[in-house]
């Protein structure tokens, strides 16, 4: 007990289990209107709140009917109450923007530093390879075979990359315990393989400018 | 003409480093000519001119001065891709190091050197095989430059320098990172294959033992050409001076075991 704040309990009888339910990520209980008021915290003498009240009402409407008239009724009949659509509802839950913003942030930071690690990654294979294109040029490879092979080679990689890396990610999720908020749709699924299969390229372009640099004459060790 | 008699021509050509007062002449005013069938080595202490002078004869390094003419077409004259087109169907090159492409295979090695110029046709395939095998790596068609030995290796190389008919083979330093036995070998091979095909070649060592196998010797000191030797006894007592330039006589190894060379139609 602290403050004017008492634990009490309650015995409610589970009728049943359902799906991906959740408020801001925390389990949540459905119970009928007037049990929650029954339940519900009722304040201190010094405010009392006796009004059954609702944070937000959920109004299922028949297919077909007028959404602007409903919402017009509902607000001229009821003091006190917005009508919004669905997106606007969840998108003003306490914290949603926030904690959104902050996942979007994680995401494109994620995207980038990928075009960084990618990038580097493929810097390396062709810092290492720098005397054999050297002597491929010395021979009479043009910048166009060597970018081409360049090209291919990291496409090539990146998908073998991409294809490896989601179905280890698929196998990591589906031991995922059912309490993990994580739902893979598969619009996100290919956003995210379309996004790995073109930060690749982008983050070897760099390398691909390299390896047209370099320079036939390495071959004999001459390289100005 | 003069100047077809030359696969190679070479006047007056100068290869200036820097500029002003600190200009170093790597190359100053050399005047050279090499016949198809001829097989020639340029020598000369560190630091004379080898290097850079191939490095011009291969359309890699544009000369200052002077004229360079390979297959009657005048190098200096041409943009960076027509020298690199040129390269690849004219000039056959082998370097010291780093001669392959390490994922492929002997064979495919060779047949790259087609692949390049478009030509690798099952006749192409066929002569990539059949040169490698007169080079004495027949049972090595299929392997990796890792599993070949340096002086194997260096065979692939001058296979792929000889597979698509150049006018010209160059060689840097073919026997740098060879032991004694194995350095003879591959530039006996390679002199008898230049001949055989009648390409006009090339080769840059600073081991004057390996001087023995060509026609003529092109000493270098100081961006000139100082010296040229064409005397046979000559040129053996160039060789029998062994490594480098030095002054006392070394003993040559007995010759090494020959390789057989049948006959072959080119083309
Ligand atoms: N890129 C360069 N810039 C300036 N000087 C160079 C450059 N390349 C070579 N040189 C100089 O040119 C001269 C000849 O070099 P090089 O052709 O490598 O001789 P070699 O192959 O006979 O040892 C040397 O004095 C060398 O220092
Ligand atoms: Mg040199």
């Amino acid at each position: 007990m602290f403050q004017d704040t008492k634990e009490e309990f309650y015995d409610l009888t589970v009728v049943g289990i359902s799906d991906g339910r959740q408020y801001n990520l925390q389990p949540s209980v459905m119970v009928p209107f007037r049990t929650w008021d029954e339940l519900r915290p009722q304040g201190g003498q010094s405010a009392p709140n006796a009004e059954l009240v609702a944070n937000l009402v959920a109004v299922r409407v028949a297919e077909g009917s007028d959404l602007a008239a409903m919402a017009d009724r509902i607000e001229s009949q009821v003091a006190d109450v917005e009508v919004v659509d669905r997106v606007t509802a969840y998108e003003a839950t306490p914290g949603y923007s926030a904690q959104q913003s902050t996942l979007d942030t994680q995401r494109y930071f994620a995207l980038l530093i990928g075009i960084l690690v990618i990038g580097g990654f493929f810097q390396i294979l062709t810092l290492q390879k720098v005397a054999q294109i050297g002597m491929l040029k010395a021979i009479g490879a043009s910048n166009f075979v060597v970018g081409t092979a360049a090209i291919v080679q990291i496409i090539a990689v990146t998908v073998i990359g991409v294809a490896l890396g989601a179905a280890f990610t698929l196998a990591l999720s589906l031991g995922f315990p059912p309490t993990v908020p994580i739902v893979f749709s598969p619009a996100a699924i290919s956003a995210a393989i379309l996004s790995l299969l073109l930060i690749g390229p982008i983050g070897g372009l760099v390398s691909v400018r390299y390896s047209l640099k370099v320079e036939p004459l390495t071959a004999l060790g001459l390289a100005q | 003409m003069e100047r077809n008699m030359f696969a190679l021509e070479t006047r007056n050509v100068v290869k200036a480093y820097g500029t002003g007062t600190s200009v170093t002449k790597a190359v100053d005013g050399v005047t050279i000519g090499v016949r198809s069938g001829e097989f020639v080595a340029l020598v000369g202490p560190s630091g004379s001119g080898k290097t850079t002078l191939l490095a011009m004869l291969a359309g890699l390094l544009k000369p200052t001065d002077g004229e360079l003419m390979i297959d009657g077409q005048e190098l200096g004259q041409m943009s960076e891709a027509q020298r690199t087109a040129f390269r690849r169907q004219k000039i056959g090159f082998t370097f010291q190091a780093n001669n392959l492409v390490p994922y492929l295979t002997a064979l495919e090695n060779v047949e790259l050197m087609l692949r390049l110029n478009g030509r690798l046709d099952k006749a192409g395939k066929a002569r990539a095989r059949d040169l490698l095998e007169r080079l004495g790596l027949g049972d090595k068609l299929n392997n990796l430059p890792r599993q070949l030995s340096g002086g194997q290796q260096q065979r692939v190389a001058i296979a792929r320098a000889l597979i698509h008919d150049p006018a010209v083979v160059l060689a840097d330093e073919p026997t740098a990172s060879l032991d004694t036995e194995r350095a003879f070998q591959v530039v006996e091979t390679f002199a008898a294959m230049i001949r055989e095909q009648n390409r006009a070649g090339i080769m840059v060592t600073h081991d004057l033992r390996m001087v023995q196998y060509v026609d003529r010797v092109l000493q270098m000191r100081d961006g000139k050409m100082a010296r040229e030797i064409t005397d046979r006894d000559e040129i053996f007592a160039m060789a029998s001076t062994g490594l480098h330039d030095a002054p006392v006589a070394v003993e040559l190894p007995r010759p090494a075991p020959q390789l057989v060379l049948e006959p072959v139609v080119v083309r």
